[in-house]
């Protein structure tokens, strides 16, 4: 019996919902992209909007002076975080290793590199 | 924002049960092809199989759609997952093919260095299989012109085309099934039967998927589950159907026409 229940409760889910169907059942025309998505694909449209194109800290960054008193800042929502450094500017391998909070490291070509973890929001 | 674009899926009972099912639907297909069981284990095995893909793919429909885990970066990896997964049957038939060429091109002497072998009367390609190539073709022109319509936000010119592919694909499955009703031979009717009914057959099965695919997306569709840039699930069906149609293709070519 309650194999049955759960069956007939979980296939009428399925067959019943409807995406915004209220909201947009008159018209024609697809919902907005933007009002269309929800949960972290909207986070990162609207992120885009503001400008920022790389809201997941993912692309590749120019390095700044990188010594010990001024490391290059690497952010993370995890405490440790894997890193490559392209060591020379032509240089064909990148060299990774694992960054820690509060442990700021040296890539063997002499630049610093420091983890700074950010609460996820 | 969380700072990792990537979707860590949580805990599904779907995976596990899924390999289980393959295997039970493997085991209980063998028995009924040996005559060795009732179709009832089969149709048991077939029903179960049916529940937990539709409840897998249900989870990622709600996912994506609902919980709005498919960011930018996990739709690149969901569309190099179907390329893989299409590169895959692309084998898959090519290996029919092989075993094809390999028969036909050079007839052994016991099928009697002919092709179609000795006493097999194969089917006219200007007939039902030129009309099946016509509505393939046809199919794809429809769901491009659906796929186009739903980039530019037309909800009811996208459902309506796609309802066509769909009534295209039904089409094409009911002229083959009265192909096979009325072919001379069978698969256990020499290597001509068993290359052909491998290869058509198959590629009958893969126009069946592909048709359940489009019809999801229709029902998605209809339910608001896609915006004009995010709706890799029709995207998906439409590669997938576009494969089965160019796998037609070659099917008709050289199984068809020149195999005759």
């Amino acid at each position: 019996m309650a194999l049955q229940r759960v069956l007939c409760s979980v296939s009428r889910r399925s067959f019943s919902t409807a995406r915004l169907g209220g909201l947009f059942k008159a018209s024609d025309n697809l919902p907005n992209p933007l009002e269309h998505a929800s949960g972290l694909e909207r986070k990162q449209l609207l992120a885009e909007l503001q400008g920022n194109e790389d809201p997941f800290d993912m692309n590749i960054q120019k390095r700044g002076v990188c010594t010990k008193e001024k490391p290059h800042v690497v952010y993370s929502s995890f405490h440790e975080r894997l890193v490559g450094c392209i060591c020379e500017e032509d240089s064909e391998n990148v060299v990774w290793m694992w960054l820690r909070q509060s442990e700021p490291k040296r890539c063997a070509c002499g630049y610093w590199f420091k983890l700074q973890k950010v609460e996820d929001h | 924002m969380p700072k990792i674009p990537f979707h860590l899926v949580s805990r599904s009972p779907w995976p596990i049960l899924a390999s289980f099912q393959v295997f039970n639907m493997v085991y209980s297909t063998a028995k009924l092809f040996n005559s060795s069981s009732s179709s009832y284990i089969f149709l048991t095995n077939f029903c179960l199989m049916t529940l937990i893909s539709w409840n897998w793919w249900r989870d990622i429909v709600r996912e994506s759609t609902y919980e709005g885990s498919h960011t930018k970066e996990v739709i690149t990896g969901l569309k190099l997952g179907m390329m893989l997964f299409i590169t895959s049957e692309v084998f898959f038939f090519l290996s029919f093919f092989w075993a094809f060429f390999h028969c036909s091109l050079s007839p052994d002497i016991f099928i009697g260095q002919m092709w179609p072998c000795k006493g097999i009367k194969s089917f006219n390609p200007m007939g039902i299989p030129l009309m099946n190539t016509l509505i393939l073709l046809s199919s794809g022109v429809t769901l491009t012109a659906a796929h186009h319509f739903l980039m530019t936000g037309k909800k009811m010119k996208c459902n309506n085309l796609l309802i066509c592919t769909v009534m295209l694909g039904v089409y094409f499955t009911i002229l083959q099934y009265i192909e096979y009703k009325e072919a001379s031979f069978t698969i256990a009717d020499s290597i001509y039967g068993s290359t052909f009914f491998m290869a058509t057959g198959f590629h009958g099965i893969h126009v069946l998927i592909g048709t359940i695919f489009l019809f999801i997306c229709l029902v998605r569709s209809k339910t608001n589950h896609f915006s004009s840039y995010h709706h890799f699930g029709f995207e998906a069906a439409a590669w997938y159907w576009h494969f089965v149609d160019v796998v037609w293709l070659f099917l008709y070519i050289f199984i068809y026409w020149l195999g005759k």
